[in-house]
Parts: structure tokens; sequence; C-alpha cells
């Protein structure tokens, strides 16, 4: 058992030697709201960490080291993973990446997607059109063989669950330039949008980043502050059940600070939990009674279409009273939503809809970008 | 008078499991997330006092339509299970054995994985409560077909099992690959159907469902006599003048009737249909169907509420799929008999 210890110890002491790099620290800003990644600037070399990248992940980090072109990778970092900067050919394998990218205004960076049907950017349409633009699959089925064959300085992953390392050292093992990006779990919608500045570090333009995402963070708050002097919240209901479950974002989840933040009143605001839970239909439905509004509904563009989901929704007044708005309105032939595209990059845009629904006489000029009301 | 004996022990034993069915059915509209008093439940369902229109929808829109949909799904599979038993001869047969929940997830991954994304809009919605009903129905029918265009020409009855399993094979086999090809969510839906589910059943669906499980049943009330002599072989029930094509008929489109319609509403739901006959068998310890097929409707009902009170989880939030509970409140029960039974213990 000692012998062991001691073995650790040394490998321990290994390791730390190995990191015998650039010291020289400009800068390891600490983010302001994502918890999820963290920038260390070595000289010209910068350390990207990613932290916990899928649900319940546990002391886990994955490090790249993003070395410019126009220098020679540094001996110390033989065996790391290095992105070399800036990229210009990029795979996403989600489209919320493409969001994050359109808006640091790189998207002819884009040459391969995950699931075209999903795309909503013109430009990407217009790419996998014509041909520039490919699609590699997804999950279990993605296409290894196309992925080598087009040359990518990155590909930008994500995972749901521990499932997707094998998928990430599978991609390494090819020699393929792999990062994974974890935007999706942060509690909070400015931690979200601060993985602009991940997203623009592997384009050497890290203060262009910041300065896009400083700019989120002012509309944000001003928005904000717009509610936080009204006296009356209402009371919001969210998402649609599949048969007997009803499927509820957790009480300290994205969308329920994003629903706090907008003056609203979330109905599961209790809860403790990060990730989305699942209640009966009947406590969902006894919960919903006392609901003013109705949002998130799924892919109903009707009141009616919901209804033929079950019929019984009939008893909840906010959709008696017609007070029902979902987040579908900008939906492209084949199914994709521009929300789950560029949502989580402009939040802003998504809290001005909801304000807008949550308290129509603030802002009562300003239409709609992602919601629509029902009818 | 031992005969007479006997008969006295049977009518008290169907008097206590009927008492059981209505004691179990009234209990399972009280339990659920929401605490609803017992005397509010009363007046709800009598239909006197004023009650709050919230609790009155409640227990009048989901819990009663749940209620019944539980009795409808314990006696339509109990009943399909027991009809399968005897035509095969086989104390594992079940009502899928012909292969119905395997073409129900047919139809319902084929609307769910394969084509969700190209249907998703105009009348058939992906969301819509009816399209999972219909594929599913579809789904089953397809593989009665199958079976019945099957059964007409062949006479032994081992190959028609047999075929059935191979349809059922085939497709599972399909219903694999769209899995495989198709996204989280997609994946997520159709394995929440796979689950069983009792409370998405709307009363308008019950309008369908209930007429659908009556036909089954009377069907296989028509045939207590030609099964009670398909128990000997069917050799010899050819050479009491029984025409043992025509009987094969009505119990599979029986069965298919009974087991696809519940598949179709509610999901498959397993273990119900091969565990209740053989409760029957052992309470009351006869293998004539004029018993057997009364106390597989009571004892099926008793099991699928018990499955369902159990599944409500009394207080909690979530309920738990109704799939898993009625093979956990099941097989042990299913064990004791056995235990108990000195016939199955010391073979």
């Amino acid at each position: 058992m000692k012998i062991l210890n001691l073995l650790f110890l040394f490998l321990f002491i290994g390791l730390y030697a190995c990191e015998n790099l650039p010291q020289k620290v400009a800068r390891a800003d600490f983010n302001q709201f994502a918890h999820g990644f963290h920038i260390v600037q070595m000289g010209e070399v910068t350390r990207l960490e990613v932290f916990n990248p899928w649900e319940n992940a546990r002391n886990f980090t994955y490090t790249y080291y993003l070395v410019p072109k126009s220098m020679d990778i540094p001996d110390s970092l033989e065996g790391r993973q290095i992105i070399r900067t800036p990229v210009e050919k990029v795979v996403v394998l989600s489209t919320t990446h493409i969001g994050f990218i359109e808006k640091l205004g790189f998207e002819s960076s884009i040459i391969g997607v995950s699931g075209k049907d999903f795309v909503t950017n013109p430009l990407v349409r217009q790419g996998i059109e014509q041909g520039q633009v490919m699609d590699v699959g997804y999950d279990q089925n993605l296409n290894y063989e196309r992925l080598l064959q087009m040359k990518p300085d990155l590909v930008m992953a994500y995972g749901i669950g521990s499932d997707v390392a094998a998928h990430l050292s599978k991609m390494k093992d090819l020699g393929i330039p792999v990062v994974i990006n974890a935007e999706y779990l942060e509690e909070t919608p400015l931690g979200r949008a601060e993985w602009l500045v991940f997203t623009g570090s592997f384009y050497n333009e890290y203060d262009h980043a910041q300065a896009v995402f400083n700019k989120v963070v002012m509309q944000y708050d001003s928005l904000k502050k717009m509610v936080s002097k009204t006296s009356h919240q209402p009371r919001i209901l969210t998402g649609l059940p599949y048969k007997d479950n009803w499927w509820v974002p957790g009480g300290k989840s994205y969308m329920a600070n994003m629903i706090a933040d907008a003056g609203g009143d979330y109905l599961w605001k209790e809860n403790t939990s990060r990730e989305s839970f699942v209640v009966s239909l009947e406590s969902a439905i006894v919960k919903a009674t006392q609901a003013d509004l109705w949002i998130n509904t799924g892919q109903t563009n009707s009141i009616l279409e919901i209804l033929e989901t079950d019929e019984r929704f009939k008893i909840i007044p906010s959709l008696q009273k017609k007070m029902v708005y979902n987040d579908n309105k900008q939906m492209n032939s084949t199914g994709g939503n521009e929300v789950w595209e560029t949502g989580a990059a402009n939040p802003q845009e998504l809290l001005r809809d909801l304000i807008h629904i949550f308290h129509p006489e603030i802002n009562a000029d300003t239409a709609f970008h992602y919601y629509q009301k029902l009818d | 008078m031992v005969k007479n004996s006997l008969i006295t022990r049977d009518l008290i034993l169907f008097g206590m499991l009927g008492l059981l069915a209505v004691v179990l059915f009234i209990l399972d509209i009280f339990f659920g997330s929401l605490l609803i008093p017992f005397k509010t439940i009363l007046q709800v369902l009598s239909g006197t006092g004023t009650v709050n229109p919230e609790i009155k929808s409640i227990v009048l829109d989901f819990r009663l339509p749940k209620a019944i949909t539980a009795v409808m799904a314990g006696m339509a599979l109990s009943i399909s299970g027991l009809q399968m038993q005897t035509i095969f001869r086989n104390p594992l047969a079940g009502p899928y054995v012909l292969g119905i929940s395997a073409g129900a997830s047919l139809g319902v991954a084929i609307l769910v994985l394969g084509f969700s994304s190209v249907f998703t809009l105009g009348f058939f919605s992906i969301s819509g409560s009816w399209a999972l009903v219909i594929v599913a129905w579809l789904g089953s029918a397809l593989v009665l077909f199958l079976i019945l265009a099957v059964s007409v020409r062949i006479k032994d009855i081992l190959t028609i099992l047999i075929l059935g399993m191979l349809f059922g094979s085939a497709s599972s086999a399909i219903v694999n690959i769209l899995q495989y090809f198709s996204n989280e969510s997609m994946l997520k839906s159709f394995v929440i159907w796979t689950m069983g589910s009792l409370g998405s059943v709307t009363s308008s669906q019950l309008n369908v469902l209930i007429p659908s499980v009556i036909v089954g049943l009377v069907l296989s009330f028509f045939s207590i006599k030609s099964l009670d002599v398909m128990l000997l072989g069917e050799q010899y029930a050819k050479s009491m003048g029984l025409r043992v094509r025509n009987v094969r008929f009505m119990v599979f489109t029986s069965t298919s009737i009974l087991a696809g319609s519940i598949t179709a509403f509610c999901g498959p739901i397993g273990f119900i249909g091969i565990a209740v006959p053989h409760i029957g068998r052992l309470l009351f310890k006869t293998a004539r169907h004029k018993i057997l097929i009364p106390s597989s409707l009571l004892l099926g009902s008793i099991v699928m509420l018990l499955s369902d009170i159990v599944s409500q989880m009394p207080g909690y939030e979530s309920t738990l799929p109704i799939n898993s509970v009625t093979a956990l409140v099941g097989i042990p029960i299913i064990i004791w008999i056995i235990l108990k039974n000195k016939k199955f213990s010391s073979v």
C-alpha cells in the first residue's frame, strides 16, 4: 500500500515537473459568470481548461493548449492536446456552437455540422446546399472517415453523459483536434453566454470576444433592471408533458434563473436542482392551475395542438385565457428552431421576449424574436 | 355434497375477489400526488355537494379514467394470456406471444423515431395522442393479419408459435435499427412509451378502449367450451368434432383485439398476462375456463389496480413507470404461490 502511495507521489511530481512551460502568466482572468472553463495566457500559448463537461461529472478536467500557427509547438507540450490558432476550418457538433461562432462573426469558418436539418443560420445553410458544409452525423453515428477527410482545425463537441469521453479519445487518437464545449451546463444565462470568450480564443480573438460578451452583459443587466421595480410577478408554468411525465426545469436551472430575471415567478422555484426533473401529470396539473402564464409548450403552434396532445389541459386557466407563449417563432422547414442555435449566445434577446410576455406594460412596442403567442 | 361445497367455496372466493377489486378501485382514485379527503372524493363521484372545480377535474378527468384503464388493462391482458396458454398448451405463453406488442412497437417506432422529423407539421402531429394509438393498432393488426393468414394454412400449432416469435423478432430488429439512427429526444419519447402508461388515457379515448375490450371479452366468452376441449390436445379436440381452426381464428382475433388495444393506449405492459391466469388456477384449483375466465378478469383488475397504486408512490411528486411496477408487484406474488403450492414445488 505504502509503495503504491509512493509511486503515485513520484508520478505526481513527475507530472508536475513536466509543467515547465513559459510560466509568464499574462492573463488569468477569472470568469464573471461561467464556472465551466478557465483561460490562462502563457506568453503566446493559451491554456484552456474545461471542467466537469457533462451532467454529474466530478473532478474531471480537460486541458487544451492553443498554439498560434505562426510559431512552432514547444517541445514541452509534446503529448498534450494542441489546437493551432486561429482556427479556419471548424466542425461543430451542436447547433448551439453555431450561435456562439455567429455572434463573433466567424460563421464562414464552419465546414461541418451535426444534423444539418436543424441548422437555421442562413450562411451555414447556404454552405450545406452548395456542398461546402458537410453533415458529419451524430452521437454513435459520427462519420469519422469524413471527419478525417475534412482535416478540420477544430471539432467542437459536447456531451450529455460520460460516453462522450470515448468519442473524444477516439477523435484524439485519430489526430482530430477536438475540444469539448460544456456551455449548456451553466446555471445562469450570462454564464452560458460567457462561453463566447471560450469560443473566441480559438480564433485568437480573446479581446473581441470579451467585448462582445461585455455588451451582452450590459444589455442583459439593463433589461433586468427594468423589471426589478415591478411589484407584480406572474406565475409561470413551463413545458409540455409526454404521456404521464412532465419534465420541468430545476429550480436552480438556466431557465428558472432566466424566468426570475425577467420578473416571473417560476412554479417550481423551490426545487434545488440544476437539471430538469420529472413530475407526475397530476401534480403538474395541480400546480398548473395556479399559473398566470404558460411558456415553452414543446413543438406546438396553437392552443388546439396543445389540446390534441391531451384534451384535459382545457382545465388549465392560462390556456383558457390564451396566455400561452412558445419559443418556436423561428422554425426552419426541417424542424430546426433558431432558439436552440442562437438563444444561448444571446440571452438578452430571450430576456427581452420574456419581459415582453411577463410585463407587457414595459417595452410594449418591441416585437418578439423567439417567442410567439399561441391562439 | 362434495360438489356443492366446492361450488360454495368458488362463490365465496369470487365474492371476496370482487369486493377486493372494488376496494382497490376506490383506493386507486383516492391515492395521488395531491391529497384529497376521502369525503370530497365521494362527493365528486356521487355528484353531491359543492367541490372546487379543479379538484373535481383531478378526480373525474385524471384519476377515474386511470383507474378504469387499469381495470381494462388488467382484464384484457389476463384473458389474452389465459387464451394463449390454453391454445399453445404452454404455461409461459402470454398476450404477446403472437408478436402483438412487437408489431405495436414497430408502428410507434416508425412514427416516433422514423418519421417524426418529417411529420411534425400537419394533422399527424407527433405529439397528438391519437397518432400513437393509431400506429400502434396498425402495427399489431399487421401482425394479427400475418398470423391469421398463416394459421388457416398451417396445421401444427407449434409452427404458429415459432412464426409469431419470428415476426416479433423481425419487428424488434427494425425497431433496433430505427433506435440506432435516432437522436436522444426521439429515443427518450420511444423509451417512455415502452415503459407503459395508464394515466395518459383520456375519457374520449376510453370511449374507444372500453368497447374494444368488451368485444374481445365477448369473443373469449364464446370460446369457453372449446378452450376446455383444446386443453386435451388438438387431435383429441378434432375427434370430439371441434373445428380447431375456427377456434384458433376466434381466439387469435380476441387476443389481438384485447392485447392490441391495451398496447395501443397504454404501451406494452408486461407480466400481468402471463402471471394472472396462474394465480387463478392455483386459487380455484381448476382448469375449467368457465371459472378461469371470470377469475382472470377479477384477478387481473386487482393486480393492475394494486400496481397503479404502488406506482403513484402516494405523497411524492413523481410516479414510477407502470411496467416496472407490474413486474415488481407481481413476481413476489407468483413466487409465493409457487413455493406454497405442493404441486409446483415438488416437481
